[in-house]
């Protein structure tokens, strides 16, 4: 039954002109009857005809009605309406535009963050059964420390005695990677050193070949897996590389597999995964179970629930703990972290924080397309009250000015789609490394879904409001009026400008929410990094441990590289550090002051060691405020000394001036000989932590950065620094070449990034508000040009008369300026833990806000008002009565 | 519709459609004029409602319609009562019949 009557309203939406003719003939046959009958009564034709007609009515009227009962109406109507929305749009295409460039600017910015949301909040990790992966910690509360790392020994023994978990396996980036001895000239390849554990846990099978097992870890373990990146790049492509091998560090080791392209774990720039144990111990002892470093990530087994893992790791960390530890073993524990989480992290903030903006964007959008349409609504009343005359129903004016709207929503929508995928497309080629899993990002069903219900969702908002009050009209009161006073406009005026107060509230709360980002930002950059980054080179240079067993090996080849770089003529000072600003704190350690209590043990200070030339203060700008930096004499054997920064000064000696006092570390007694100004070495953000510098001829490291202060550009010099390393280490590989000022800079990409996106949204609220303002007011001036007139007329100043204006318009802009400040108050805390020294609620932010948005309210509203002050009565009058 | 010429009662309508058209298939203006004249010129449908109502009770499968010829050699849209038209005249009947039923109670009548 339902089948047939939709075959049927099909067929009649089909065959509509067959149908219409055959609705005309049957009309047309009982006319004729009709006639004939009372022809047959003696009537004379024409007077025949006429009593027919009257008899019948208004026929089009009846066949409107008998299209009404014939079913297939609504689909019929539709494609009317469309045909008629179409020819609308064409016939004013610069208020069609207006409006899809707001929707597509508004649903653009909502599908490009959602795609971020998608591929980064939404997706399942690529790995089988992603939820039963996590992350696992080692925590000793007595320490304070509940994100702490494992040791290889630990990961080992909780592994093995765990029953909840499938495979347990630790790893580590380590600050180098192999080096590649192969080819024409060594290179470093990004390393993930793993445990046998580690691909068991992910359990992604390899695409070519194996992945590592655990069985191979002992003994024979140069084995390497390759990322396919690498091995499209570097092998191209060539699936007979598994079982051949590869020199690493001049050693050969066994290309065992290549794993597929989504495989990026821990990190995306991996090239090569091997063992942990393929680490020479002299240089990392990585058999001793104090050595924690290393990150570990867990399969639970099925079935099995996070915290019922956890119970029992902790359990057992503890039991490990009780059987090894030399002293009195300490409290520990387990913490687990689905690896989802872990792997997001702090970007989830961000990600959220963006699309509540992109969200408020779509609000403005709504709210100001809504207000032309009804502008353009209250200039069509007469067309309504036209067509409600003509025998539409209100139903039927209600559809057809919806499907206005959803048609402008849906091509708004399609081009939003085409900006969200240019924009992210862009993007992931630029910012990948400012946000998490974005090599997964892409654009799926998902977006073309979400893309298609905010714009039918949107199209509804929107649409919804002109289309009730567009509907609403009355056929002799509107005809009447004329286009310029639609019936219901005092119902209208009210909506447009509840419209205008909302957008004005939304567009505060953006333009807040980016000034408290902007000023943080700006903050940001004006701290102080303790030292001049301008003009320094960065070297990083790691001598490879298999060929430079003695520290004195690899400390004449330092100093052979540093005599080099010395006498390039534009270099003005070489100088070494273990890490530069931003991209370490150094060797973390735990201090005591010789001749004062003692804290309880474990409850020691930390303190962070780097190891240093002794020109690196003055060729990297710290500030020597007491004290001298080492001379030759301070050297492998003698006794240690240290220069310690402000922080480590004041904290541990409660002066600016301690030298000759010492402190311990590490079981050494290091004798302080100066203090110098603190540097923000972990990052802008972070307050300096307290340090020592130690000589490096006194406590080497095989890994230094050499630093170069030359005059000019120092990444003019990178090809000369590089060059120098493979004329006299061809070997050995260069892992960094980098401005030091772009990496202090560099380390606030991420909120420089999120800053200028929350401007570009702040900037489109501004702009939209500010076009919703002038919509508002150039209505209202036009509505009461009449009304002006009449008042110039009789006297009043221009000035009175544009007062009335500006009324009117301004207060739901007051309106909103209020209600948005008292929105923001509360939505701002969102922002807390990006903002740097800048409250939420910083006043100076919401004031200038503020301002900036009455501005632009004042711009928006003085020039339609100037027409009302400028005009000539007698036009005025004329105009308004159009 | 003229004055002193009672009102259709809402629904009555199609009723009257299918009671005419279960005897004879009918075209249009021959179910107006038969009910007409069987009502004694008491009823008289107004063509404005009689074609919707057609076009209705197509749609909802009681009645077919089909071109024809007319007694005259006219083409005419003829209609006649599908089987399911017949249960609805069944039905409707028997529900007026009960609806007038109470009404002439009240009247007074019955």
């Amino acid at each position: 039954m339902l089948v047939r009557r939709v075959m049927r309203r099909l067929r009649l939406l089909l065959r509509k002109s067959w149908v219409e003719g055959e609705m005309d003939e049957e009309m047309r046959f009982h006319l004729e009857m009709e006639v004939e009958a009372n022809i047959r009564k003696g009537m004379p034709p024409p007077e025949a005809r006429r009593k027919a007609l009257t008899c019948f009515g208004g026929v089009e009227r009846y066949k409107e009605e008998s299209r009404d009962e014939r079913g297939g109406r609504v689909l019929d109507d539709m494609v009317q309406d469309l045909r008629f929305s179409l020819r609308k749009f064409r016939r004013s295409p610069g208020f069609a535009l207006v409006i899809l460039l707001t929707l597509a600017l508004g649903i653009g910015a909502n599908s490009a963050i959602f795609t971020l949301v998608d591929a980064i909040l939404l997706r399942p990790l690529p790995f089988p059964d992603p939820d039963q992966l996590v992350q696992v910690h080692q925590t000793a509360p007595e320490r304070g420390s509940f994100q702490g790392s494992l040791s290889l020994p630990d990961g080992r023994d909780w592994g093995e005695r765990s029953r909840m978990v499938a495979a347990l396996g630790v790893y580590s980036t380590m600050p180098s990677g192999l080096i590649h001895t192969g080819g024409s000239q060594a290179a470093e390849v990004v390393t993930a050193y793993v445990s046998g554990g580690f691909f068991p846990a992910l359990a992604t099978p390899a695409l070519h070949g194996r992945t590592l097992l655990p069985a191979e870890e002992e003994g024979d373990n140069r084995v390497v897996v390759l990322s396919h990146g690498y091995w499209l790049r570097e092998m191209g492509g060539d699936p007979s590389v598994v079982g051949q091998t590869m020199d690493m560090e001049g050693i050969a080791f066994r290309v065992v597999g290549v794993m597929p392209p989504d495989f990026g774990f821990p990190e995306p720039r991996v090239e090569v995964w091997t063992f942990l144990t393929v680490i020479d111990p002299a240089s990392i002892p990585l058999h001793l179970r104090q050595v924690r470093f290393l990150d570990a990530v867990a399969r639970l087994g099925p079935g099995v629930e996070l915290l019922e893992a956890q119970a029992e790791l902790s359990v057992i960390a503890q039991g490990v703990e009780e059987e090894f530890a030399e002293g009195t073993p300490a409290v520990v524990g387990a913490r687990l972290v689905p690896l989802r989480e872990a792997l997001v992290g702090d970007a989830r903030q961000t990600l959220l924080v963006l699309l509540g903006a992109v969200g408020l964007i779509l609000v403005i959008a709504c709210a100001n397309v809504a207000n032309l349409l009804l502008a353009k609504g209250l200039g069509r009343g007469q067309e309504m009250a036209l067509r409600a005359a003509l025998g539409a129903g209100r139903a039927r004016l209600f559809r057809q000015l919806l499907t206005e709207s959803l048609v402008l929503s849906l091509l708004g929508g399609s081009f939003g789609l085409l900006l969200a995928f240019l924009s992210v497309k862009v993007f992931v080629g630029r910012g990948s490394d400012l946000l998490p899993r974005t090599w997964e990002v892409g654009m799926g069903w998902e977006i073309l879904l979400f893309t298609l219900v905010i714009s039918l969702g949107t199209g509804l908002v929107f649409g919804l409001l002109p289309a009730l009050s567009g509907s609403e009209s009355d056929p002799v009161r509107g005809i009447r009026q004329g286009p310029s006073r639609g019936s219901t406009a005092g119902g209208q005026q009210r909506i447009r400008q509840a419209l205008l107060s909302a957008q004005v509230a939304v567009a505060v709360v953006l333009v807040v929410g980016a000034g408290l980002m902007v000023r943080s930002l700006a903050s940001l950059q004006d701290v102080d990094p303790g030292f001049q980054p301008e003009g320094l080179l960065g070297v990083t240079v790691s001598l490879s441990d298999t060929r430079f067993r003695e520290q004195d090996q690899y400390m004449g080849a330092y100093h052979a590289l540093m005599e080099r770089y010395r006498q390039i003529p534009t270099v003005q000072g070489v100088a070494s550090i273990r890490y530069l600003p931003m991209r370490g704190s150094g060797e973390q350690a735990v201090y005591t002051v010789p001749g004062q209590v003692p804290p309880p043990e474990g409850q020691e200070p930390p303190v962070w060691l780097l190891q240093v030339s002794a020109d690196l203060f003055q060729v990297m700008g710290f500030p020597l405020l007491s004290g001298r930096t080492f001379s030759p004499d301070d050297r492998v054997g003698s006794p240690w000394v240290g220069v310690v920064n402000q922080t480590l000064a004041r904290e541990a000696f409660g002066t600016d001036r301690p030298t000759g006092r010492s402190l311990s570390v590490w079981g050494n007694e290091v004798q302080v000989i100066g203090v110098v100004g603190d540097v923000r070495q972990e990052s802008l953000r972070d307050s300096p932590r307290a340090t020592i510098y130690l000589h490096q001829e006194q406590v080497p490291r095989s890994a230094m950065t050499f630093v170069l202060r030359t005059a000019g550009n120092p990444i003019q010099l990178a090809t000369e620094a590089r060059q120098v390393v493979s004329e006299l280490e061809p070997d050995q590989a260069v892992s960094a070449i980098e401005s030091v000022e772009e990496v202090v800079t560099g380390s606030t990409a991420r909120s420089q990034f999120i800053t200028f996106l929350l401007g570009c949204f702040a900037l489109l609220a501004f702009v939209l508000a500010g076009v919703g303002i002038y919509g508002v007011v150039a209505f209202l001036v036009a509505r009461q040009l009449h009304e002006i007139g009449i008042r110039l007329a009789l006297g009043a100043t221009p000035w009175e008369a544009m007062t009335l204006v500006l009324r009117k318009g301004l207060m739901p802009v007051f309106l909103g300026l209020g209600s948005g400040v008292l929105l923001a108050l509360p939505l701002s805390q969102v922002l807390r833990g990006l903002l740097f020294q800048v409250g939420n609620s910083d006043p100076m932010t919401y004031v200038g806000g503020t301002v900036l948005l009455m501005g632009a309210a004042l711009a928006a509203t003085f020039v339609p008002a100037r027409r009302a002050m400028r005009g000539n009565p007698g036009n005025l009058l004329r105009q308004g009565q159009g | 519709m003229g004055k002193g010429k009672p009102d259709l009662l809402h629904g009555t309508l199609d009723l009257l459609i299918l009671r005419s058209l279960s005897q004879n298939a009918m075209h249009g203006w021959a179910i107006s004029k038969y009910i007409q004249h069987i009502s004694e010129a008491v009823l008289e449908v107004n063509q404005g409602s009689l074609y919707p109502a057609l076009y209705r009770l197509e749609d909802r499968g009681w009645i077919t319609a089909e071109w024809g010829t007319t007694d005259t050699g006219r083409r005419a849209k003829i209609y006649s009562l599908t089987k399911q038209g017949r249960k609805q005249l069944a039905k409707e009947e028997s529900q007026w019949e009960a609806f007038s039923l109470a009404v002439n109670r009240i009247l007074g009548t019955a």
